[in-house]
């Protein structure tokens, strides 16, 4: 048999069904794959080899009795370890959570289950998802599988590391300000954010609530959509939660003449590296030579993307990592008094990022700083969300680079605004709540890029139509990274 | 946007986070650039903020407030997981240290 490595989720589901492998040999094969290749990138905190593989033997035991399962039966997933799974250890890569064990599921990992997809492991990532390079994670960072001397991305790095390592041909990210595009991008792979409210947060810990989307990554953008389909959908345990327009799902199609792809004219300014900007010019002509039409448009306000970002992400987490005090939840180091307690447990517990943020937040949250930083922020935002809507007036999908660089290498960049600059073209798509997914187009100093679509609130069908066009017509997702071999 | 050290600890008093002195230099520092750098939003032009919108901008959707009680198996647990207790009683400390 032929090896069961370096094959898309779809790719993995026809050789099951038409019984030309079982589920227990794909599973045994990435395990094994996982035990040679993960201690070089670091990609899993943990593999749940036994768990995986007793998963596994239940999907095989109701293929062989004539049941109908879904594409995800017998895919092996990876989850980021933000995510909680019953009975598993929930870290999020921090001192805080070393030792917590998840008493539910999400929602997600409850719809993967019922599916049948095998969850092979916890995958890391930046310390409580803050960082753009997975190197603040306190189990160490994640490399980059196409160069080890480099970071995969981030927050999402592990799960990122884990699909372009062939760990595993899928895994679930989150994204609050790019952290599954981004590392999909410097990863070679597909990464999603869908539309805010599209797939239930419940089980997900709370970075900013009003940011947060878990997100998916792949090699394909069918997989993508197959993935989807089975973690979407409205959920009574999160009420931001969405019923969206069940008509408006993809069909396959892959056609895109004469639709309006927008270029914004602030995604290509400074600040983009060179070779880049030379990539991403190309996959745009690309789509032209597909049949699209190419549309110059403005989103004055995404120039404002990061400071606004850097105002409301810090005042949410602020107020949502109050939880996390080493009684209700987390590290505890006891002082003489609660206060001290508190001080104590949360000072050891928490990494330098997460406290940076926490006090940024707390600044602009604080009397005489509320209106001047909080509330312009939300100004900023209600803006940047009316420059979307109108630019989706005149066209239907937008286009722009998801990354200004290729990932760098580790510990090249130490200074907090460098880092929060990584993001300048993801964030303003969770400022707005519209659906974004990164598609790999080329390499840049070796490295691979990707290209950033953003589409109108639950129109991922746009989204999966254009990248399917463009992988029907270029290989750039059949590469596979070699840096860790 | 100057940070001073006195700032900062006040910050980390306000956030129940202890910090280390190397760390009151470091944070005074790097949160002085970062509200210097987020300070450019002063000068974009905005209305005012929206009200009770959700993340997509459109009007809140508030549901109703009300009491969901859980089973004796997920109470069991959430109690099992508590580091300190006696019995079915979580134990913390005092919140109060000024009472004779």
């Amino acid at each position: 048999m032929k090896s069961l490595l370096w094959k898309t989720a779809s790719e993995l589901s026809i050789l099951m069904q038409n019984k030309e492998c079982s589920a227990r040999e794909v599973i045994e094969a990435h395990l094994e794959h996982a035990r040679q290749v993960n201690p070089k990138i670091n990609a899993l905190l943990e593999i749940k080899e036994e768990e995986a593989l007793a998963a596994a033997d239940a999907v095989d035991t109701k293929r062989l009795s004539g049941e109908k399962l879904s594409d995800l039966a017998g895919i092996p997933i990876a989850i980021k370890d933000n995510m909680l799974v019953e009975g598993w250890k929930a870290t999020a890569a921090s001192r805080m959570l070393e030792n917590y064990v998840a008493s539910y599921s999400a929602t997600v990992i409850d719809r993967l289950k019922s599916a049948g997809a095998i969850l092979i492991g916890r995958a890391n990532l930046d310390e409580f998802a803050m960082g753009s390079s997975c190197e603040t994670s306190h189990f160490g960072p994640t490399k980059n599988p196409w160069d080890i001397s480099r970071i995969p991305g981030g927050s999402s790095g592990g799960s990122a590391a884990t699909v372009a390592s062939s760990i595993a041909p899928l895994a679930l990210g989150s994204d609050t300000g790019g952290s599954v595009r981004q590392p999909a991008s410097l990863c070679g792979l597909v990464g999603l954010k869908p539309t805010y409210g599209r797939v239930s947060r419940y089980g997900l810990m709370s970075l900013a609530s009003s940011l947060d989307q878990i997100g998916t990554f792949s090699k394909t953008v069918l997989d993508t959509a197959n993935i989807m389909k089975i973690i979407e959908g409205a959920d009574a345990k999160d009420a931001t939660s969405c019923v969206f327009d069940q008509t408006n799902f993809w069909n396959g199609e892959s056609d895109i003449k004469g639709l309006r792809i927008g270029l914004p004219k602030e995604f290509f300014g400074e600040g983009m590296d060179q070779e880049v900007q030379k990539v991403i010019a190309e996959a745009a002509k690309k789509l032209e030579s597909l049949g699209a039409v190419l549309v110059d448009i403005s989103l004055p306000n995404a120039l404002s993307a990061i400071e606004t970002y850097y105002v409301i992400l810090p005042a949410e987490a602020s107020s949502n990592f109050a939880r996390y005090d080493g009684l209700r939840y987390g590290h505890h180091s006891s002082g003489e008094t609660l206060i001290e307690s508190y001080e104590r447990s949360r000072g050891e517990g928490f990494g330098s990022e997460v406290k940076r943020r926490i006090m940024l937040g707390t600044f602009s949250l604080s009397s005489g700083a509320y209106d001047t930083f909080y509330g312009k922020a939300l100004a900023v935002r209600d803006a940047m969300r009316e420059d979307f809507r109108k630019a989706f007036e005149q066209v239907d999908v937008i286009f722009g680079p998801t990354s200004p660089s290729v990932a760098w290498k580790l510990g090249a960049k130490s200074d907090p605004i460098s880092l929060y600059l990584a993001d300048i073209y993801t964030i303003p798509a969770n400022l707005s709540g519209n659906p974004a997914m990164s598609v790999p187009c080329g390499f840049a100093s070796g490295m691979p890029v990707g290209f950033q679509l953003i589409g109108r609130p639950f129109e991922e069908a746009i989204l999966y139509r254009v990248g399917q066009s463009y992988q029907n017509d270029t290989t750039w997702h059949e590469q596979n990274a070699k840096g860790c071999f | 946007m100057e940070n001073t050290q006195e700032n900062t600890a006040h910050l980390a008093r306000l956030a129940r986070l202890s910090l280390s002195d190397e760390e009151l230099v470091l944070y005074a520092s790097q949160i002085g650039d970062i509200l210097t750098y987020v300070s450019k939003l002063q000068e974009v032009e905005t209305a005012e903020p929206s009200k009770w919108t959700d993340s997509l901008g459109n009007p809140a959707d508030r549901r109703v407030d009300e009491q969901n009680s859980c089973s004796p198996e997920d109470r069991r647990t959430l109690i099992d997981a508590f580091p300190n207790k006696e019995g079915d009683l979580l134990s913390v400390q005092a919140v109060f240290t000024n009472r004779i």
